[in-house]
């Protein structure tokens, strides 16, 4: 086993981690979402309900798909949708509405819906973010000089290992980015000259 | 080689401890920033203030009829929203749940106040309450109303008590700093603010 296959199988599991967790948000989360969709003005009301079920369901296709195997179109479809997400924050970013929801999962989910102090930097952040898991999932693509015998025990734990530790830094990343964006506020809202608030 | 194995066993150890370690260290900054932001509703200095009276007790509806703001028989919750307002949107299904739990405990009216008086923001209006199931007799579109309590971000509440006097205002995006308009009603101050930091 190359550590190219290594590599591969943790990234593949950070991405089907990653969707798993936008589908369950986006099914938790059902009502919400629609509205922070609806809220990006990129699609006709109509069609919202409909999309919104469509995003679910392709989440949990690529999530399921890229734990369980995953082929080439996998992570090509799985590419496409993270850069539609980032095309749709970016571009909304420059309309310059950055006061929107993000609508992601996970900590840095609330991109704002704050009235003091937006950071636009922090949803360029996002961006970032999804261009950097875009990168991740072209790389997935590359096929693999993979043997057809059985990985060894020893193999095994080191995907799984390598897998922990990626989806572990990964979190760490968005919690980051969600404390900065907190951190922001705050500062912000103190040097609006807000009467109210402590220390 | 026995030594190579143990050391590389020991790393990688040592690597998911300390993936965890940093994770556990970015969510433990998260719920920092979140105790030192207080959830209450942001208060603003300009406009009216807490304990004031009301600058504005009688308003016309969307349907034309009166609304008196401490009308001696009920407290009124004074909330600024607007059509294109992202937050006003997903708040608007809290405000109802809000309005249904503080009703219980005292009388209470919920008043939506809104500006945009041309015949094409009119319309932006009624799809705004026909969509969300809005009472018309509690929506009101006046700019003056919006001057008079210098409301400059949305969503802005103020809590009206049945006297006509200004209870608690402030910034809101969430049912917590909704709920903390009430609080600190009840607890006689101006803002939940105000009552951590007398503490």
């Amino acid at each position: 086993m190359s550590v190219a296959v290594a590599i591969s199988f943790a990234l593949r599991f950070l991405l089907a981690f990653v969707f798993l967790r936008g589908a369950l948000h986006k099914v938790l989360h059902y009502g919400n979402f629609r509205t922070q969709l609806a809220a990006y003005e990129l699609l006709p009301a109509a069609l919202l309900p409909a999309f919104t079920v469509f995003l679910i369901l392709l989440e949990a296709f690529l999530a399921l798909s890229l734990l369980f195997g995953g082929s080439m179109s996998t992570s090509f479809i799985a590419a496409a949708l993270l850069l539609v997400y980032a095309a749709a924050m970016a571009l909304n970013l420059l309309r310059g509405n950055d006061d929107l929801d993000c609508g992601c999962s996970g900590p840095a989910g609330h991109l704002s819906g704050n009235p003091s102090g937006e950071t636009p930097t922090i949803s360029w952040a996002l961006v970032v973010r999804n261009g950097i898991l875009l990168v991740f999932a072209l790389a997935t693509a590359i096929p693999l000089p993979f043997t057809s015998q059985r990985l060894s025990m020893q193999e095994l734990s080191t995907i799984a290992l390598a897998s922990l530790a990626v989806i572990l830094i990964y979190s760490s990343i968005e919690q980051a980015i969600a404390n900065h964006q907190r951190l922001a506020r705050y500062l912000a809202s103190r040097s609006s000259g807000n009467p109210g608030l402590p220390l | 080689m026995n030594a190579l194995v143990a050391s590389h066993t020991m790393l990688w150890i040592v690597v998911v401890i300390l993936c965890f370690v940093v994770f556990a260290l970015m969510r433990q900054i998260g719920v920092l920033h979140e105790r030192v932001f207080p959830a209450g509703a942001l208060m603003t200095r300009s406009g009216p203030q807490a304990g004031e009276r009301t600058p504005i007790d009688r308003v016309v509806a969307f349907d034309d009829s009166q609304i008196t703001l401490g009308d001696g028989l009920r407290s009124t919750l004074l909330l600024f929203v607007s059509p294109s307002c992202p937050v006003c949107k997903t708040l608007l299904p809290i405000i109802k749940s809000v309005e249904r739990a503080e009703a219980s405990k005292h009388p209470l009216q919920v008043v939506l106040a809104s500006d945009g008086e041309s015949t094409d923001d009119l319309r932006q209006h009624l799809e705004f309450i026909t969509a969300n199931k809005l009472d018309k007799q509690r929506y009101v579109i006046s700019k003056r109303l919006g001057l008079a309590f210098v409301v400059e971000k949305l969503p802005f509440a103020t809590l009206i008590d049945k006297a006509g006097v200004i209870r608690a205002k402030g910034l809101v995006n969430s049912r917590e700093h909704l709920e903390s308009l009430f609080e600190a009603h009840e607890r006689g101050v101006a803002s939940l603010q105000e009552f951590l930091a007398s503490e």
